[in-house]
Parts: structure tokens; C-alpha cells; sequence
């Protein structure tokens, strides 16, 4: 193998943390949720959980029918994210080259380290050993590969997925197995006739470049376990090309005058964290879910690049007043793209008086960072609860 | 910081603070594990966290506020666990 890849998997990693915390959870059918008390959905099940069923991203309600003895566990961000910093730690003394693709997984590169399979090995033991957490890893020629194998034998798992073995373990699989293939991909496959991975691979490059632009070239890579992208480091990571925030409601919510608080602070929130990164967008989404599961997102690009809270809302707000038609909604989100950094931006030539600066929005960062979030609020948002925004 | 402020006889070592023991309500729980621990913040002030295994059973999470100097129980699981 000229490159030799490996993919850490951690293992239903929220769970397995509260696990550690509470040791009187191990082996109980555990889900750890944004919000027991309202709808939220299942951020990570346990694997005892997962044998009645249960999955990430379904509501808890139906979790719960499920499997009704399951502990509900709120997400602790800070405590996962603490726990991914010391994995991270351990993986960077196996090899130079660490990329944390989310907090709960990463892709190493072996290639210049002397008996790669053994450094993985030894690096699998070493994350279960100091952390007390479980992995899975995969090694392969490219990260496609790496992370299809780390996928092979979960949990605690460890294989070698090589190109001459891909076909035979894959082609058979649909094609969502394949990262980057999701539920609209797949359904447009399926309309031209291809279900699995198989299919995918015998469809020529320049029919998918046809029917899908460059996607089709990817998805034509996909299929034949082809995958060239590097394993970046942090330093290397592309800056970010959107910044948003989404939030489920705690319960269906048709009032627009509640709905408008909410986007308020997700507004806020989106608008701080661009501040911090001194940036500036170019294009408003607001993505709507109505109490049906119905999902639309609708953006505006105003003339000029924009940060500030008031401009996202008036934004995020018409965008709200355009689309929701008196139904209620589930999620509201809200997010800005085309970012780059602020600067350049052409002045006005008449500004509108209180718009001017940002002065008072650092001001206020500073307070949080000194006292924490939340420190101050809006008070016209007072009267909602929006834990997690 | 949220929790319930209790009163904590603790051990200093190298590795940092160690509670051996808290009360609250004016019942003591002693500590027979540390399973983990991790540092969140208030703004930029460290908070301390310990997950705790208690003699009798129960487990909890103690945090030390930098900030207050001050100890909180932010999680208490008892006879339900």
C-alpha cells in the first residue's frame, strides 16, 4: 500500500462518556438527548439501546416506545468535547498527521511511520487504555477506505479494508453505506435505476458528470473505493465557508411573536460567532421544519455583505414572515454563507443611525467571556427557554 | 454556575484537587471513585468537574468554581440508578 490511512471511530461516544461518569449505566440502555423534558432527539444511543433499535437523530418519544427502560441522559457538551481533546492528545503520538473530522472521529496518516498496522494497533489500545473509552479503527489505502472499515466491526473493532477487498464486501451494499451519499443522493440514484454500490461503480464517469456535475465524478470515485483527499491537520483545514445555528423547539410553535424571539437569539448566536472570526456574509438561510417533518430553506442575498445581529434578523425575520404561513413550526434555523473575512466593504452613504458599529456587541462578548453566556440576555427573550442556544 | 453549593473536604496533590467527601443537607457522602473528571468555564474562569462513585452506591458530579472558589453538585443519582 503507498498510503496507509487509518479512521478512528469512537464508540456511541456521548454514551460511552456518561458511561465512564456513571458507572452503574454500563450495559443499560442508555440515550443521551438534547432535552429529556421536551421532543429533542437522540444524539447518541448505547448499544444496548441500539439493540431495541433505537438510532441517532430519532425523536425520543419514539425511542422511548422502543425501548421504555432506557436512562435519558442530557447532552454535556463540555464534557464530550474534554474527552475528545484528551483522545486527540493521544492519537498525535502515533503520527504527525491528525485530523479530527468531528469530535468523535479522526483520520491518521501511517504512511511514513515505520510498521503502520502495529502503530494502529497500538494506538487503538492506547485510546481504550487511557481513556477508558472504546474504538473502532480502520485502516485503508485512502481515508474512503479507512473509514468503511472502521464502520466493518463495531464496536471496539479492528480492520483492514484494502481496495482488492472492496468490491466483494461492497458492491453488494446500497449506496448510502458510502459517505457523502445521503437520503436526496440516494433518491435521485434510485430514479436512474441505481441501488447499490455496485450499480454506482458500473455506471460510467461521464454519464454521472452528465446527470450530477462534479458530484458525479466524486460519486463515480466513491464507487470504486477511490478517495485522494489528504488527511489535514488543523493548521491545514479550510477556513469556514458558513456559520449557523439551528434549534428544535420544545414544542410545535405557531406563535410568530415567540417564533421572532427565537430567531433573535439564533441570530445572536450566529452573529457572535462571526464576529469572534471577524467575519462577514454574503447570504442569509433560513431553514424552516414544520410540525409535519417538512423542511424548506429559503435564503436572501442582500446587496451588501453583512454581521451584525440586527441585520441577520431583519434578514432571518422576513424570511420567517414570507414562509411560515400560520403553520407550526418544529426547528427554525438560521445560517450565513459566502464568509469571508470583514473589510473592504463599501461605506453607506447615508448609514442608518444605530447601526453604525459593533462596539457594543464586543462589549458584550467581553462579558461573556469574563462571566459566561447567557450572562446577558435580550429581554424581549427572557419569557423563552432555549437551553443550548 | 448551576448546582447546589455543598460543603467539601478535599485532598491537594500534584494532580489537583481530590474530593474525599461533601455534605449536603447535612448529610455527608464520601467518594469511593473519581471516574472522571474535566474542565469546562465560565467565562474565563476554569470550572472543575468530578464525576463521583459514592460509598453506598450513588453517584454525582462535583464542580469546583474557580471563579467563587466555591463547590457545587451539579448531578446527584441515587436509589433510582
Amino acid at each position: 500500500m503507498e498510503r496507509v490511512i487509518a479512521h478512528v471511530d469512537m464508540d456511541a461516544f456521548f454514551a460511552a462518556v456518561e458511561e465512564l461518569c456513571r458507572p452503574s449505566l454500563r450495559g443499560r440502555p442508555l440515550l443521551v438527548c438534547g432535552d429529556p423534558d421536551g421532543r429533542s432527539v437522540v444524539s447518541t444511543a448505547s448499544y444496548a439501546a441500539r439493540r431495541y433499535g433505537v438510532r441517532s437523530g430519532m425523536p425520543v418519544r419514539e425511542a422511548l416506545k422502543r425501548c421504555p427502560g432506557a436512562v435519558l441522559v442530557p447532552v454535556d457538551g463540555t464534557k464530550y468535547a474534554a474527552a475528545s481533546a484528551r483522545v486527540y492528545q493521544i492519537l498525535q503520538r502515533f503520527s504527525p498527521r491528525v485530523e479530527m473530522a468531528s469530535i468523535d472521529e479522526a483520520f491518521l496518516d501511517f504512511s511514513s511511520v515505520p510498521q503502520p498496522l502495529a502503530a494502529a494497533g497500538a494506538m487503538k489500545l492506547a485510546v481504550c487504555r487511557e481513556t477508558g473509552l472504546p474504538c473502532s479503527v480502520g485502516v485503508g489505502e485512502n481515508k474512503l477506505l479507512a473509514k468503511l472499515g472502521s464502520e466493518l466491526r463495531k464496536p471496539d473493532g479492528f480492520s483492514v479494508l484494502t481496495a482488492a477487498r472492496f468490491p466483494a464486501l461492497f458492491h453488494g451494499r446500497p449506496v448510502e453505506v458510502l459517505p457523502g451519499i445521503g437520503a436526496a443522493t440516494a433518491a435521485k440514484l434510485a430514479a436512474l435505476g441505481v441501488h447499490t454500490v455496485g450499480e454506482l461503480a458500473a455506471c460510467s464517469r461521464s454519464h454521472l458528470e452528465q446527470r450530477f456535475g462534479l458530484i458525479g465524478r466524486i460519486l463515480h470515485a466513491l464507487a470504486r473505493g477511490r478517495d485522494d483527499s489528504p488527511v489535514r491537520t488543523r493548521e491545514e483545514l479550510p477556513a469556514e465557508k458558513s456559520v449557523g445555528h439551528e434549534h428544535t423547539l420544545n414544542r410545535d410553535e405557531v406563535d410568530p411573536g415567540r417564533l421572532r424571539c427565537v430567531l433573535l437569539e439564533l441570530c445572536d448566536r450566529v452573529a457572535e460567532r462571526m464576529r469572534r472570526r471577524n467575519l462577514e456574509g454574503r447570504t442569509l438561510t433560513c431553514k424552516l421544519r414544520f410540525s409535519d417533518f417538512r423542511t424548506i430553506t429559503r435564503a436572501r442575498t442582500p446587496p451588501s455583505p453583512f454581521h451584525l445581529p440586527q441585520e441577520l434578523f431583519a434578514l432571518a425575520a422576513s424570511l420567517l414572515q414570507a414562509n411560515q404561513g400560520g403553520r407550526a413550526l418544529r426547528l427554525l434555523g438560521v445560517s450565513v454563507s459566502g464568509v469571508r473575512p470583514r473589510g473592504g466593504a463599501q461605506l453607506e452613504l447615508f448609514p442608518v443611525p444605530g447601526q453604525g458599529g459593533d462596539a457594543l456587541w464586543r462589549s458584550l462578548d467581553r462579558i461573556s467571556d469574563q462571566f459566561g453566556r447567557g450572562t446577558v440576555r435580550r429581554a424581549s427573550c427572557l419569557a423563552i427557554r432555549t437551553p443550548g442556544l | 454556575m448551576e448546582g447546589e453549593l455543598v460543603r467539601v473536604l478535599c485532598r491537594s496533590g500534584r494532580s489537583g484537587l481530590r474530593p474525599i467527601s461533601f455534605t449536603r443537607r447535612e448529610q455527608e457522602y464520601r467518594v469511593a471513585a473519581i471516574n472522571a473528571r474535566w474542565t469546562g468555564r465560565e467565562g474565563v474562569h476554569p470550572l472543575h468537574f468530578y464525576a463521583l462513585s459514592l460509598e453506598g452506591g450513588g453517584e454525582g458530579v462535583l464542580c469546583f468554581a474557580s471563579r467563587s472558589a466555591c463547590w457545587y453538585l451539579t448531578a446527584l443519582y441515587g436509589d433510582e440508578v
